[in-house]
C-alpha cells in the first residue's frame, strides 16, 4: 500500500535531484558524499491542515561539499540553499524556515551544512 | 458513549461552493434572547428570537469560478443569500439560507493564504441527525 508520507519524501527527493545530483539520500545514510541533501522527517511530521488534508513536513539537511575555506562552504551552501528553494517550491511544496550554517558530523567527516524545512500537503 | 464525527464538508451555494477541502474550522452558533418580565405568579422569561451565526476559516482556494472563496465573494458584492450546508460525516447536517456579512484574506510571509467568513443566517437552521446513541 502507498502512502502519502512515502510518497511525499519520495517526490521530494526527485526535485532535488537536478541541483544536487546523485547524492540525494532519502534517508539517512551512515556515510555520505558531498555536496549531499539528507531527507528526514520533520517535527511534527505530518498534522491535520484542513479537513481533508494533511501537511508533512520534512527536514532537509543540505551539506557542502569538503573544500578548502570556510568561505568556500558559505558560497557553496547559499547557492545550493536557493536553487533548492526553487526547485521546492516549483515541485509544489512550500519551504519553511531554513536554519543556521553549522558543523555536523556524518560517519569519519565532518561538514558545513543547514537545514532546510519543507512542508507538503497531501490529501487524507 | 462519546460518537466521534469524522468526514466533514462544508459547502456554501452562491453559483458555485464546496470548500471541504480548504476548511480549516467552522462553527454554528445559535443564541436565543429572552425578556424576563414580572408577573402576579412570578417571573416569565419571552423568547425574544434567535440569532444564528457561521464561522468559517479556510485555506484561500483562489478559484474564483468554482472556489469556495469566489462563492462567498460573490454573494458578499452582490448584497445576496445563498444557501450552506455543514455536513459531518453520513449522520448529522446543518443548513440554511444565510447572508456573507464579513470575508477576510490574510497573506503571512512564512505560510499559505488563510481566509475567514462570517455569515448571518435567515430563519432557523435546519439540522438532521440520524446517529443512534
Amino acid at each position: 500500500m502507498t502512502n502519502p508520507l512515502t510518497v511525499s519524501r519520495n517526490a521530494l527527493a526527485d526535485a532535488l535531484k537536478p541541483i544536487v545530483g546523485t547524492n540525494v539520500y532519502a534517508a539517512p545514510p551512515s556515510q555520505i558524499v558531498t555536496p549531499a541533501a539528507v531527507l528526514m522527517s520533520g517535527d511534527p511530521w505530518a498534522e491535520p491542515v484542513t479537513w481533508t488534508k494533511t501537511q508533512v513536513r520534512w527536514a532537509v539537511t543540505l551539506a557542502a561539499g569538503q573544500i578548502g575555506s570556510n568561505e568556500d562552504a558559505y558560497t557553496q551552501l547559499e547557492q545550493l540553499v536557493w536553487e533548492v528553494v526553487d526547485a521546492v517550491r516549483a515541485a509544489g511544496m512550500a519551504v519553511g524556515t531554513v536554519g543556521g550554517m553549522r558543523s555536523q558530523r556524518y560517519g569519519q567527516a565532518e561538514v558545513a551544512a543547514i537545514e532546510l524545512e519543507v512542508r507538503v500537503q497531501v490529501d487524507d | 458513549m462519546t460518537t466521534a464525527i469524522t468526514g466533514k464538508l462544508c459547502t456554501f451555494t452562491y453559483g458555485a461552493k464546496d470548500g471541504s477541502a480548504q476548511i480549516t474550522t467552522a462553527s454554528v452558533d445559535e443564541s436565543a434572547s429572552s425578556e424576563t418580565i414580572q408577573t402576579l405568579g412570578g417571573s416569565v422569561a419571552v423568547p425574544q428570537g434567535v440569532e444564528s451565526t457561521i464561522s468559517c476559516d479556510f485555506l484561500y482556494d483562489g478559484d474564483t469560478a468554482g472556489g469556495f472563496y469566489g462563492a462567498l465573494k460573490a454573494a458578499l458584492d452582490a448584497g445576496g443569500s445563498g444557501t450552506f450546508e455543514i455536513t459531518g460525516g453520513d449522520t448529522s447536517a446543518w443548513s440554511g439560507e444565510a447572508i456573507v456579512t464579513s470575508l477576510s484574506a490574510e497573506m503571512p510571509a512564512d505560510g499559505a493564504v488563510t481566509c475567514s467568513a462570517e455569515l448571518t443566517v435567515s430563519g432557523p437552521v435546519g439540522w438532521a441527525d440520524d446517529i443512534v446513541p
